[in-house]
């Protein structure tokens, strides 16, 4: 566990298989990155952000990049080692708190009635316990309580609490609030995961494992060098009774070969009997009944509950809706965009001409669209109307061809956007007539822009009808 | 998933092509945008990804600008060349090939050369224009490339929109399919039905289409649920938030509040930022009104019977959370205690909760202290305010300019009594605010009272 953080370190940002405890602990690193990010002022992370934001990696594989880069710097991962040390050391509690409790047990049992061995008292002593928990964490792992992290977070959270509360004054230092909060890190990945059930029920089953297994060794032991006397002690069961009473074990050890329990006396003591069995025959199907409906089942719910954990560890997702992670992703994924065809070096600007005719009269005429149909209901000039469709364009060419015209006045509407095309017609227009001006109607939202474009072409733009007029009527002679 | 289709943006110029490729890739610094005419005059590739996949490659091109000039020339070129008037591709390829194609009409060349390369287009529409027979021309242009052409009606939200007359233009060239999307201000479907259409252009690609449509909508509500957790853990921090001042340096009250405002608002500057980073919008995209902060009330009525009501809840609360504790210590040492671990950890957790809530207050109250928070009127206005800036990013196009403004709107929660258990458990709290971070405290409970806002 402790190499794994500096393994990290290590590869990063290889992009390589990474195994379930791996990708735990990088989701642990980002949510302890996270946390900070969200509660505490943002780190500085432009360069690393930058350095990642074009590289090939997925998001995920960004994201944590950029938390270990960020632990790195600010010395984040020493503290998580340290958390790492505190639950590695509660794990060699529990085991040894499991040693104890398994010799504890058979010590008892046989300390209790020596030498003479009450079969269903042994038993009961180690196996009875075992039964009542696995039935609590039945119920534990059916019932889901509303708090956060269930039972087992409770406990870690309580166990984080008395830490804090409890720790003498002067630890009470930057380092272990580091700790502090790197512990509350991994409390809220396990938690987001769905792992702290998992987590607790694998501790359950491996105590009881090691619990079970020292005492199957411990009664092994026991009765291979020291002598018990075997018996099945009752005040009110018949023979038949107490062997279909170990007809409830024997079926299974029957199965596997092992032979059963056999009498080979009985005494009665007062009101009870006891029934004296074969000690060999009867020590071995001890230890096989333990074997068989207290290690296997415990083991198998232990391997389950691993596989279960792993699988989950590695299905493990990173929450982007997350405060500190739901920004992140416009920074580090990159919007790619590159240029397929490039902008030509010139662009061909039409370019209007000198007129090279003297013509008589006037022209007006309104370009693509006219927004006030009704506009020279006032001025009465000679109005060719609107010009829009192509064949329109080329019927007016060649009237003015045919019959140039002293002045052209363009009625050009502002709401509609300057193009290339309106500017090569004007262009075309210019040989045909002595003057050509436009007339920017309506100060619409493209206004600016066609007089700057006009402007560009050396053409006359009026934004007043008075202007557009007296231009027209000779009444200005400084437009033209 | 499939391949990435390519799809690419067309229309005349300036009506607003890059801006509909930003809106759709929620980046605002793609390309250029402006009001001039001819911005766009190269032919832009962008990639559109759902996750780190690529699923849409979106070419943006440059704007038609002499649909009439252009479909002349087509024309005579048909007839010099003794062209098949029914393969529109092939005209398109030999127009390409000719000097005009470098010369006058090079913009429109870039266009149609990206339009035979796709599988599709857009074809931009500002539906404030009326339909004018240089676009009827483009059209034409477009559609002689062989490619499915969906047109995007933008604009539609202006008041001078023309979209019948779009429409009705539309089906007189047998395009009856189209979509109303304005770049500025989305639909509140979101971009879902440019897919769907889009879907409809492309049967062969329908699954694909369905899938990046489902996806968006899926990121659009983790976007949603993202600032929503924004805006609780600003609440939080609000309502958390407190400051201890000793009774008799009340004369340093008017300090305290004028601080504590300083910081308020700066969290909620911060909560905005991150709300339109979320959203992919600049942080200069809204601007705020100051907010007021002000002092609730002086003493904790410690002992009011209402305080006595909340005392009661939280003790029940606490046994049944130290019970649980019990609970798992004794699955944890094998049943051993039988029990008894249950029976002392709830009175323990009783004690330790209540202890947490009030003994802090006792002591206070002992050292002749107070404390001050900041009014629930505040956080309700904060609550509104960044509520109404999470539905107006949610309409607002990537295209839009404009800064958003919000003013002072006060509104009420949808679930009162979750926002003063929320308040209460908050105001216990003062460790859970970021505000008060020498004592910040980030615990599996901050976040169970996270939730009661969810």
């Amino acid at each position: 566990m402790r190499k794994g953080l500096q393994r990290q370190r290590d590869q990063r940002p290889n992009v390589v298989p990474v195994s379930p405890q791996d990708r735990e602990q990088d989701f642990w690193v980002v949510e302890h990155i996270r946390r900070q990010d969200a509660h505490e002022e943002r780190f500085d992370d432009r360069e690393v952000v930058a350095k990642l934001h074009n590289s090939d990696q997925s998001l995920t594989q960004k994201i944590v990049a950029r938390a270990h880069h960020l632990a790195e710097s600010r010395q984040v991962l020493s503290a998580m080692q340290s958390t790492q040390g505190a639950l590695s050391s509660l794990r060699w509690i529990i085991l040894g708190l499991a040693v104890l409790t398994g010799f504890s047990l058979v010590n008892s049992a046989l300390m209790f009635s020596h030498p003479n061995i009450n079969v269903l008292g042994l038993l009961a002593a180690v196996l009875f316990v075992n039964f009542i928990m696995l039935i609590l964490w039945g119920i534990s792992m059916v019932w889901r309580p509303s708090w956060q992290g269930g039972i087992a977070g409770r406990v870690l959270a309580l166990f984080s609490w008395m830490q804090k509360t409890f720790r003498p004054e002067k630890s009470k230092e930057k380092s272990n609030k580091q700790r502090e909060s790197t512990l509350q890190s991994w409390l809220a990945v396990q938690q987001q995961a769905g792992l702290l059930q998992l987590w607790l029920s694998r501790w359950t089953h491996l105590f009881w494992l090691t619990t079970l297994i020292v005492a199957a060794t411990h009664i092994s032991f026991r009765f291979a060098f020291e002598g018990y006397q075997l018996v099945w002690s009752t005040t009110i069961l018949s023979d038949d009774s107490v062997f279909l009473f170990l007809a409830l074990f024997t079926w299974a050890t029957e199965l596997l070969g092992i032979p059963s329990p056999t009498l080979i006396d009985t005494h009665q003591a007062g009101q009870s009997y006891s029934y004296i069995l074969s000690p060999r025959s009867t020590g071995l199907w001890i230890l096989s009944v333990i074997i068989l409906f207290g290690v296997i089942p415990r083991l198998i719910l232990w391997l389950m509950t691993q596989k279960l954990y792993q699988r989950r560890q590695r299905r493990m997702q990173l929450d982007f809706t997350q405060p500190g992670l739901a920004q992140l992703i416009p920074r580090l994924q990159p919007q790619q965009s590159d240029v397929v065809d490039p902008e030509p070096e010139t662009m061909v600007v039409p370019k209007c001409q000198r007129p090279a005719v003297i013509g008589k009269d006037y022209l007006v005429f309104t370009l693509d669209y006219e927004p006030v149909p009704e506009w020279n209901d006032v001025f009465l000039l000679e109005d060719r109307g609107v010009v829009a469709s192509q064949a329109q364009r080329e019927t007016l060419l060649q009237a003015l061809a045919a019959k140039p015209a002293r002045k052209v006045l363009v009625r050009i509407d502002t709401q509609i956007t300057p193009d290339r095309g309106s500017l090569r017609y004007l262009a075309k227009l210019q040989p045909h007539c002595n003057q050509l001006a436009v007339w920017c109607v309506g100060h619409g939202k493209y206004q600016t822009q066609w007089q700057e474009l006009l402007a560009e072409q050396h053409i006359s733009g009026f934004t007043f009808p008075d202007e557009a007029i007296r231009w027209l009527r000779d009444e200005d002679i400084d437009h033209g | 998933m499939a391949e990435a289709l390519k799809v690419c943006v067309v229309g005349h110029t300036n009506t607003g092509k890059t801006s509909f490729v930003r809106t759709l890739l929620q980046n605002t610094s793609f390309g250029e945008v402006s009001d001039r005419p001819s911005t766009t005059r190269d032919v832009r590739r962008a990639e559109l990804k759902l996750g780190d996949e690529v699923v849409l490659e979106i070419f943006d091109t440059p704007g038609l600008e002499d649909g009439l000039g252009l479909y002349e020339y087509l024309q005579s070129l048909q007839a010099d060349q003794d062209m098949s008037r029914h393969n529109g591709p092939e005209q398109i390829r030999v127009f390409l090939k000719t000097p005009a194609a470098k010369e006058d009409f090079e913009q429109e060349a870039k266009v149609l050369r990206q339009l035979l390369q796709v599988d599709a287009a857009f074809y931009l529409i500002d539906c404030r224009d009326p339909v004018l027979p240089k676009y009827q021309d483009e059209l034409d242009i477009l559609r002689r490339c062989g490619k499915p052409i969906l047109p995007v009606l933008n604009f539609t939200a202006h008041a001078d929109q023309q979209s019948a007359a779009w429409q009705q233009a539309l089906a007189q060239v047998n395009l009856h399919g189209w979509i109303e999307f304005d770049t500025v201000s989305l639909p509140e479907h979101g971009d879902s039905e440019i897919f769907q259409h889009l879907a409809t252009l492309l049967p062969n690609h329908r699954t694909h289409l369905q899938t990046i449509q489902q996806q968006r909508q899926l990121q659009a509500q983790q976007r949603v649920v993202a600032a929503r957790r924004e805006i609780s853990e600003l609440l939080l921090d609000v309502a958390a938030y407190s400051e201890r001042i000793a009774n008799d340096e009340l004369d340093q009250l008017n300090h305290i509040t004028a601080a504590m405002e300083q910081r308020v608002v700066a969290r909620e500057q911060r909560s905005v930022t991150a709300i339109l980073q979320i959203f992919g919008f600049p942080a200069n995209a809204a601007t705020l009104q100051r907010l007021a902060v002000g002092q609730q009330a002086w003493q904790a009525p410690l002992f009011a019977p209402e305080t006595l009501k909340e005392f009661g809840i939280k003790a029940s609360k606490g046994i049944v959370t130290g019970g649980a504790a019990g609970a798992g210590f004794d699955l944890m040492v094998g049943g051993l205690s039988l029990g008894a671990g249950t029976i002392i950890g709830a009175a323990a957790g009783g004690l330790w909760q209540s202890w947490q809530q009030y003994g802090r207050r006792i002591k206070h109250a002992v050292q002749g202290h107070s404390e001050i928070h900041i009014q629930p009127e505040i956080i309700r206005l904060l609550a509104a305010r960044q509520q109404q800036l999470v539905q107006a990013l949610m309409r607002r196009g990537h295209a839009a300019i404009t800064p958003l403004s919000l003013v002072n709107e006060n509104a009420e929660f949808h679930e009162p009594a979750r926002f003063k258990l929320f308040l209460a458990r908050a105001r216990a709290h003062p460790q859970w605010s970021t505000l008060n971070q020498e004592k910040f405290d980030d615990s599996l409970e901050r976040s169970q009272c996270l939730r009661l806002l969810d």
